[in-house]
């Protein structure tokens, strides 16, 4: 990202799959109202298998929050009032209206790329997306 | 048994045989793996072309420089040798053109099952619920490649192209 | 002795040939049916995979105008390129 600063703008959607990954979604995005989404986000990607296998993974995700200074009552009593499902199942739909079946699925522009592609993939799409940008704009 | 019409005596591997050959069994197969090969065709067609480029991709003995190729034109071979084969027209060529990909299939799970490659879904209905291991998929293929043995050795055709086009034939 | 009408058997010879011409043609006839019906199935169904995927792709670009609004963002906004990840946690 850092690469092309300016040029290119990331919007994260979470494309929930299983009830596992809900908990983590909806945990992360009331983190996100502690001003701490970002933190948290990365933080669910480094301990993937430490909570991936728990069929309620949340006592764990909350043990992680202590470690980014998180208000963890908070942030349970958000997950647990489920406030955050509507914008889970909001993203849910519109991935689904953009025919996305499998994750990571990734739209540069209007070029679709799914599943885990290399970084060199990545950015030579991006590279296009930009020089054709640029050539409509000019 | 004797067949009082024929008089010749009915041994249980002639009756397997007559009933082997038997044109309905042909139809039969004909239907069954004709159009279990449009689905799969038509289930890849609706999903994005990315989408099938990342079904190809987890089978990673596949060499990259042809994943796209196969991720083109894999659902057309299927949907349109499918559909011979389903209305009978050219069985024989379609029926072969159906076993070489079969053939393909059940090579590809066999060295996916030897590397130890993990494969959750193999994709080859695409997203319509049907979720099946590459060891499922082998025994299938295998099955449908013994099926397609009548149709290769059949005696005459019914309910299909080739036997209406043969029926004024000398 | 007799001889043989010749006739007679030059008509039967001809008849048979007459007849077999008639049924080579109609065979022809029914070869270039099946050709044409046939392929007029494939290119039909062929037709419908064309349309099944071109409906199914049509609205996308334009769905993926908007929606940005309320979710986490990285970089600059209005930016020329606009990445959309749709990923899951788990």
């Amino acid at each position: 990202m850092k690469r092309f600063e300016g040029d290119v703008q990331l919007v994260l959607y979470p494309f929930v799959l299983n009830s596992r990954s809900e908990v983590a979604t909806q945990a992360a995005l009331c983190a996100g109202e502690q001003g701490k989404f970002w933190d948290f986000h990365r933080m669910l990607y480094r301990r993937q298998a430490q909570w991936n296998h728990l069929a309620n993974p949340l006592d764990q995700l909350l043990e992680f929050a202590t470690g980014i200074e998180l208000d963890t009552a908070a942030l349970k009593s958000c997950v647990q009032s489920g406030r955050m499902l509507k914008i889970i199942k909001a993203d849910q739909d519109y991935g689904s209206s953009l025919q996305v079946h499998s994750t990571p699925t990734l739209f540069v522009n209007n070029q679709r790329i799914v599943g885990a592609q290399s970084e060199v993939e990545l950015v030579r799409t991006i590279r296009q997306e930009l020089t054709r940008a640029r050539r409509t704009s000019s | 048994m004797l067949d009082v019409h024929r008089h010749e005596v009915l041994t249980p591997q002639r009756r397997w045989r007559r009933l082997f050959t038997s044109p309905w069994v042909t139809v039969l197969v004909r239907l069954g793996v004709g159009g279990l090969f449009v689905l799969a065709g038509f289930s890849k067609l609706i999903l994005p072309h990315a989408e099938v480029v990342a079904l190809v991709q987890q089978y990673t003995v596949i060499p990259p420089a042809l994943v796209p190729l196969i991720a083109a034109c894999l659902p057309w071979l299927e949907v349109i040798s499918g559909t011979a084969l389903l209305i009978g027209l050219y069985t024989t060529p379609a029926a072969l053109l159906i076993a070489a990909q079969l053939l393909g299939f059940s090579l590809l799970m066999l060295v996916i099952l030897l590397r130890g490659v993990v494969i959750e879904d193999c994709g080859c209905f695409g997203n319509l619920g049907w979720h099946e291991t590459p060891l499922q998929v082998l025994i299938r293929d295998l099955v449908m490649l013994a099926l397609l043995w009548p149709v290769l050795r059949r005696q005459r055709d019914v309910w299909s192209f080739d036997a209406w086009s043969q029926m004024a034939s000398p | 002795m007799a001889k043989k009408p010749k006739t007679r058997e030059g008509t039967v010879s001809r008849r048979q040939q007459r007849r077999e011409a008639e049924q080579k043609q109609a065979s022809w006839r029914r070869q270039r049916q099946r050709m044409l019906l046939g392929g007029l199935v494939l290119v039909l169904v062929v037709g419908v995979g064309i349309a099944v995927r071109t409906i199914q792709q049509r609205n996308i670009p334009v769905r993926l105008q908007g929606a940005v609004d309320n979710h986490y963002t990285k970089g600059a906004a209005g930016a020329a390129v606009v990445v959309k990840e749709f990923s899951d946690y788990g």
